[in-house]
């Protein structure tokens, strides 16, 4: 409406300045007749003019796949109101710009499936897996809240007593590629997979973990979990496009002097990662970490605990090609060392266009001297190889059934052979 | 075993022999006309649709703009540029965000003249479109990328 009165007021103007440079003579009738003829003219070209602004008001209203480009909009408007990782999203043929209002992403996972003899057992059982909730917030374009649950089904004798575990919970700060910084409870950047696939059946091709990276609240003995600070970002490398992690805190049991014996706790942890993903070698990632804290394992206990893991990834197109070392070293100056050298390789390829067969080989020895003698590290960690084969096929893309079978073996107990069905899904 | 051998070799070449079967076609990346970058590495375009790479070297954040499932650009993206499925991009794009990293945008349309007009739209938006919607007025109105410095159309073009 204004740029119709704007045009209509030019206009009137105009004629007006006309009016007026002429009006210090007086008009003949040869004038009148060219000013009548120059009044009609603007008449007609104000109508010609209105009818184009309602054209283009109406043009201007959302009309699906009618709308003309719009003017461009500042770069950071159209970041920040286009936020939505949506690859699910219905198409459509809106080609405006996202709504400003989404900024909140939510993704659930679930699993349930069958087990046969896979703790060694004997027990063959429907098992329903873990249910996983995972939300972000975005605070401001440069601040990011993001949480995630998991309820812990696998026993449920008692129903209020399902654990619900806070994975994580940061406050994260996202500078620019250089430095970024998140603050809470988050993983511990300790080897590839860890940070990978950190929960969430239906994110990793396999059904189990690497055995390595067992969770300390199901046996596991590297520190996945800690609550502090986590410093991360590109470093000007080029090619070479390497990046960085520095990670300081403590667990989060630590200092809970109410807990059992059993309650592994840590703290001073600093942990330090540099990775790189070659420009050259898409889908190729090499790198290491080195964590240091004080563990204990028991009340008045403190061990000095180093964790070195290094690996090599190649994860592009059909191949998933895994590979990590590590190296864990427990001492203390009076009761003595442990130390546990293992490796894990999984290859898997996709065949055809939902099929995903995989294999994994995991190797792992430890042996300590003094107090923390070979027995009593086996103890602690018993088992020596795991073979493990299976295959994924994804029923949509939402949807992935998983056939299982390893076999392991351990010092303490006689080998196994463990078979599993699972079926992983997202919401 | 006489019959395994055959049946995995028809597994192997599966989605290769789909492919096939379309009819040939090129492709163009197009983007803003205030854009600065005026040609991309094919790796870098790969980068890009991966999620590997979030921003535009001024810093801008990449909206990627792609086309419905089952349009040829899509099935392009898919099949030959990324050689992966819909489900395994949807796993590698939500991971991406699972581990704390910047969500990827993306932003998903019906045709190439909607996919256009959003990158007209917003000035840090790709998109792949079909070569002949290049002539639409749509797409007259953002650059085609040269892709290892070749446009559309010229010697050497990797787009198709």
């Amino acid at each position: 409406m204004s740029l119709r009165l704007a045009c209509v007021f030019a206009l009137v103007f105009t004629a007006a300045g006309g009016g007026v440079a002429v009006a210090g003579e007086p008009p003949d009738d040869k004038d009148q007749g060219s000013q009548d003829q120059t009044i009609q003219k603007l008449l007609e070209r104000v109508q010609a003019l209105e009818r184009q602004v309602a054209a283009l008001e109406q043009a201007r209203a959302p009309q699906p796949g009618q709308a003309l480009p719009a003017e461009p909009q500042p770069t950071q408007s159209a970041i920040a109101i286009a936020p939505e990782p949506a690859p699910q999203q219905t198409p459509s043929d809106d080609a405006t710009p996202p709504d400003a209002g989404s900024r909140f992403n939510f993704h659930g996972y679930a699993d349930a499936g069958f087990l046969r003899n896979v703790d060694g057992t004997q027990t063959k059982k429907f098992d329903l897996g873990e249910i996983d909730l995972f939300g972000t917030e975005r605070l401001s374009p440069r601040l990011t809240a993001l949480m995630e649950l998991v309820f812990e089904t696998d026993d449920q004798q008692q129903v209020a007593r399902v654990p619900v575990n806070v994975e994580r919970l940061l406050l994260q700060y996202r500078g620019n590629d250089f430095f970024n910084v998140d603050i809470g409870s988050y993983r511990t950047a300790v080897g590839y997979y860890s940070t990978a696939y950190l929960r969430g059946a239906w994110l990793q091709t396999a059904i189990s973990r690497p055995k390595m990276f067992t969770f300390e609240d199901q046996g596991g003995f590297l520190p996945l979990h800690a609550v502090g600070v986590s410093i991360n970002g590109r470093i000007p490398s080029g090619d070479l496009n390497l990046h960085y992690v520095v990670e300081g805190g403590s667990s989060r049991n630590y200092g809970d002097t109410e807990g059992f014996l059993e309650d592994f706790s840590f703290n001073r942890a600093t942990n330090l990662a540099v990775y790189s993903q070659p420009r050259g070698a898409p889908g190729l990632e090499i790198g290491f970490s080195t964590y240091h804290d004080l563990f204990s394992p028991a009340a008045g206990i403190g061990l000095d605990r180093s964790v070195w893991m290094v690996h090599v990834v190649y994860v592009q197109g059909r191949v998933e090609f895994l590979n990590e070392g590590m190296r864990i070293g427990l001492s203390d100056g009076s009761l003595g060392s442990g130390t546990g050298l293992g490796f894990y390789s999984q290859i898997a390829y996709r065949i055809a266009s939902s099929w995903k067969p995989y294999a994994r080989v995991e190797y792992l020895n430890a042996y300590g001297t003094g107090a923390i003698n070979t027995a009593t590290a086996r103890q602690y960690v018993p088992w020596k190889t795991v073979y493990t084969g299976g295959v994924r096929y994804d029923l949509t893309d939402s949807v992935a059934l998983k056939f299982e079978l390893g076999q392991e073996s351990d010092y303490l107990r006689p080998s196994y052979i463990s078979a599993a069905v699972q079926l992983a899904f997202t919401f | 075993m006489g019959r395994i051998l055959p049946l995995i070799a028809v597994l192997l070449a599966a989605p290769t022999l789909d492919y096939a079967a379309e009819p040939a076609r090129t492709f163009a990346a197009v983007v803003h006309p205030s854009n600065p970058t005026h040609n991309l590495r094919l790796r870098d375009l790969l980068s890009l649709f991966e999620g590997d790479s979030r921003q535009w070297p001024n810093g801008s954040g990449v909206v990627l703009v792609e086309r419905d499932t089952g349009s040829a650009p899509f099935q392009y993206l898919m099949g030959r540029l990324l050689n992966t499925t819909p489900g395994e991009y949807k796993r590698r794009l939500q991971n991406i965000e699972y581990r704390g990293d910047a969500p990827v945008s993306i932003k998903i349309l019906n045709s190439d003249s909607a996919a256009c007009q959003f990158v007209f739209n917003v000035p840090s938006a790709i998109a792949i479109v079909e070569t002949e919607s290049l002539a639409s007025q749509a797409c007259g109105a953002v650059q085609a990328l040269r892709i290892d410095g070749k446009l559309p159309g010229e010697e050497g073009y990797r787009l198709k």
